[in-house]
């Protein structure tokens, strides 16, 4: 199968099997594409991974820390084919992440978002609303994970909607208008999971809102609002008895500025879904081998769009789960995994930081 | 600013006690000082919290009475001599390092023992409880009638980055000892101090472990060796400046690859075994050392089946400086004197393992001169000599004033 055809291939359709062939032999260009273009991959392939030309399974990819795009400009392509420079400052430290594009591989980020959304959202661009400030895209200082993702993901909405005022209060005025137009019509709904929480789940409204032919996709992580005793089945039955928002119209997704497009999103099951774009193998810290289902690690992610930047194979710092393969409710194939948090950023200690923090 | 011993709230510096009590009481290394850090180094021998912490019970036995008298001997019969008599220096500042929790109360007994004044500042940083069990027992002991005095001469603060509280002890101190590497010295280097003010810094250093695979060795032997080496490695997360950042295998190439395969089989094994950390941060640091020291060209191969030990090649005289949680560079010599190339200023300990006398005596020779602090078996890497980064500690900080009657 070529590239083409796969890429046009209905999403989350491709099993086990064929993952392990179709999407396995693109990957081996991948790969090949990147030792040859790459000499920061080329060296950790062979120096870390003892790997050659041909990955003999998915598992052997050989992969590179998230980290190297904070410290390293890393491209596959000449100088001059550079298209853009994404970069995101994420959100534990302050120094960002850098990355290479040229049209194609821009292209092919933005196509493939459109096939993971467009299968739940359909083809028609929904009225849309937007939990955040309109602020959030101005400011180039707080312009990070936040501003980009909203958007990316504004391209499949319409008569946007930004729910807070620069002083990131609830514009109840507007809100109530677009309530009037759209009270049980099919909208969009997009923020960040604390913001939607915060400001959506918890609003207190004198008016009618009703959710309940809404999507809502949100991003962002659990992390402040496991702080708070909030878990996705809490989240998704506040909005479904608030608002009406069917639980199975709301969309949990997990991305990274390092792998632009293809998203994880949350299936059936409330678990995230590889796309056919992408692929999740969870590794055993303690020495890199593949944990078994239900055995959480250190998750490395892989995906076939990255072809400017080797960063078609990336070990990150979150810890995760696969809960499961082919076999989610909604009939979607592929593997699906949870997110349990963060490796503890290696905390030691030199004897120079006395004074220097 | 936050005093921690002894425990006492202050609204500016000039109220802590090593300020307000002006006299100097005590004689260099006043029997009355040598028992007090007696009776301390009993408390920690005997505290329960202490018994796991190896670092903590070093420092109790460190501070035995014996081992306090043989420290200083040298120097009192020097000093009982003549012509000449010893003094305090006055007031010392220690800056103390996060990465070694028991750091602080090595620098401080040497510059009591000179009978000196002591305000000594701890990392804000510091987080393991175990260390402020230290701190609570030290205030047990000053609240005493007998060692009450020393209130005046142990002041433990904490604070926050802060230039303005640096300056002000800078200004007023006799001595410094900065023990905060490289950048903290540059730090206060800045700073106005007195004329004649004694400072003493210890820099960002590295060490090395030699091992000499060439005589023939039990498996008693081989067993040790592993755990010495655990504990040189693994030790504070190897980030004392004394832990070895390279093995050098010494040897023929052949028995230099015996031992490496063994060392890396059995240490990582102890390692996964002994060394307690969070699995995720360790697999990550070490992948992301490993990476950039492969992309930089600076090292050639890694010897790698589990992430509790990475072993990388070097092949270059340049040791790049950077270590942790088990990341060893190692390399392989066919003589002990091809160590020399690989010395230079910023070498602090060299382990070694295997040698004779003879051989170490050449290798001390052979060192050069601004090179190399300490020659130490394997398993010692940690352990404080009064002597460190070349000073007799507490010889620099004793005035010593001439006496002559004719």
């Amino acid at each position: 199968m070529t590239f083409e055809n796969y890429i046009e291939a209905e999403q989350f359709s491709f099993d086990k099997t064929e993952k392990d062939t179709l999407f396995l032999s693109l990957l081996n260009d991948l790969h090949k594409h990147h030792l040859g273009n790459s000499e920061e991959y080329q060296k950790i392939s062979a120096g870390f991974f003892q790997e050659d030309e041909r990955i003999a399974s998915m598992a052997d990819t050989p992969f590179v820390p998230v980290s190297i795009f904070k410290n390293r400009l890393m491209k596959s392509i000449p100088e001059e084919d550079i298209y853009k420079v994404l970069t995101s400052s994420g959100t534990t430290s302050s120094v960002p992440s850098r990355i290479v594009l040229d049209k194609a591989t821009a292209a092919l980020q933005t196509f493939a978002l459109s096939k993971i959304m467009n299968h739940v959202l359909g083809k028609n661009r929904l009225p849309m609303l937007i939990v955040d400030s309109k602020s959030i895209l101005k400011n180039r200082k707080t312009f990070s994970a936040r501003g980009a993702g909203i958007l990316g993901l504004s391209v499949f909405g319409k008569q946007h909607l930004y729910l807070l005022d620069d002083e990131f209060k609830l514009i109840k005025s507007a809100l109530q208008e677009f309530a009037k137009k759209h009270n049980g019509q099919p909208i969009l709904i997009f923020g960040f999971t604390f913001m939607v929480w915060q400001y959506l789940a918890e609003a207190e409204l004198d008016f009618e809102l009703d959710l309940s032919n809404a999507i809502l996709i949100h991003s962002g992580g659990w992390k402040k609002l496991e702080a708070m005793a909030v878990d996705n089945d809490t989240f998704k039955t506040k909005l479904k008895n608030k608002f009406g928002i069917a639980k199975e119209n709301i969309y949990n997704f997990y991305g990274m500025v390092e792998q632009v497009g293809s998203v994880f999103l949350e299936n059936s099951d409330g678990y995230l879904h590889c796309p056919n774009f992408s692929e999740v193998i969870i590794r055993n810290p303690k020495d890199f081998s593949v944990q078994p289902h239900g055995e959480e690690g250190l998750i490395q992610v892989i995906s076939l769009l990255p072809k400017s930047y080797p960063g078609h194979s990336i070990l990150t710092e979150d810890i995760g789960v696969v809960m499961g393969e082919d076999d989610a409710s909604n009939g979607w194939k592929g593997k699906y995994f949870k997110i349990l948090g963060r490796a503890k950023k290696a905390e030691i200690r030199g004897c120079s930081d006395t004074f220097n923090n | 600013m936050k005093v921690i011993v002894p425990e006492i709230q202050i609204n500016a510096i000039e109220e802590l006690p090593v300020f307000q009590h002006t006299s100097f009481d005590f004689e260099t290394a006043d029997e009355r000082i040598i028992g007090f850090l007696n009776e301390f180094s009993r408390k920690i021998i005997r505290e329960a919290s202490f018994k796991q912490a190896p670092a903590f019970i070093a420092l109790g036995f460190w501070l035995r009475k014996s081992n306090l008298r043989s420290m200083v001997s040298d120097r009192i019969q020097l000093i009982a001599q003549g012509p000449f008599t010893a003094q305090p220096l006055g007031t010392i500042f220690h800056l103390c390092p996060s990465n070694v929790d028991t750091m602080f109360f090595y620098s401080l007994t040497l510059a009591l023992l000179g009978g000196n004044k002591n305000i000594i500042r701890v990392s804000s940083r510091m987080d393991d409880p175990l260390v402020f069990r230290l701190f609570e027992l030290l205030n047990e002991l000053l609240s005493t009638e007998t060692h009450q005095i020393f209130r005046n001469y142990i002041n433990i603060v904490t604070y926050e980055r802060n230039d303005a509280q640096n300056k002000a002890f800078s200004e007023r101190a006799d001595a410094r000892v900065i023990w905060g590497g490289d950048a903290t010295i540059d730090q206060f280097k800045q700073y106005k101090t007195k004329k004649r003010v004694k400072d003493l810094y210890f820099a960002d250093r590295v060490s090395y472990s030699l091992i000499n695979t060439t005589a023939e060795q039990t498996d008693t032997a081989m067993a040790q060796l592993v755990k010495d080496l655990f504990n040189d490695v693994y030790t504070f997360d190897q980030m004392g400046c004394s832990s070895p950042h390279c093995l050098f295998f010494v040897g023929t190439e052949e028995n230099n690859t015996t031992y490496r395969n063994y060392i890396y089989k059995n240490l990582s094994a102890m390692a996964q075994e002994v060394y307690e950390r969070d699995l995720s941060s360790m697999a990550s640091f070490k992948f992301n050392k490993a990476t950039d020291d492969l992309i930089d060209d600076a090292v050639s191969s890694l010897v790698r089946d589990n992430n509790y030990l990475v072993l990388s090649k070097v092949e270059t005289h340049d040791i790049p400086h950077s270590c942790g949680m088990g990341y060893l560079y190692y390399t392989s010599l066919n003589t002990l004197d091809a160590i020399v190339p690989y010395l230079n200023e910023k070498t602090q300990t060299l382990g070694h393992w295997g040698f004779s006398e003879k051989e170490l005596t050449a290798l001390n020779a052979v060192c050069p001169p601004h090179s190399v602090d300490r020659i130490v078996p394997v398993g010692k890497a940690l352990e404080f000599d009064h002597i460190w980064d070349g000073y007799d500690i507490f010889g620099e900080l004793i005035k010593y004033r001439s006496v002559r009657s004719k």
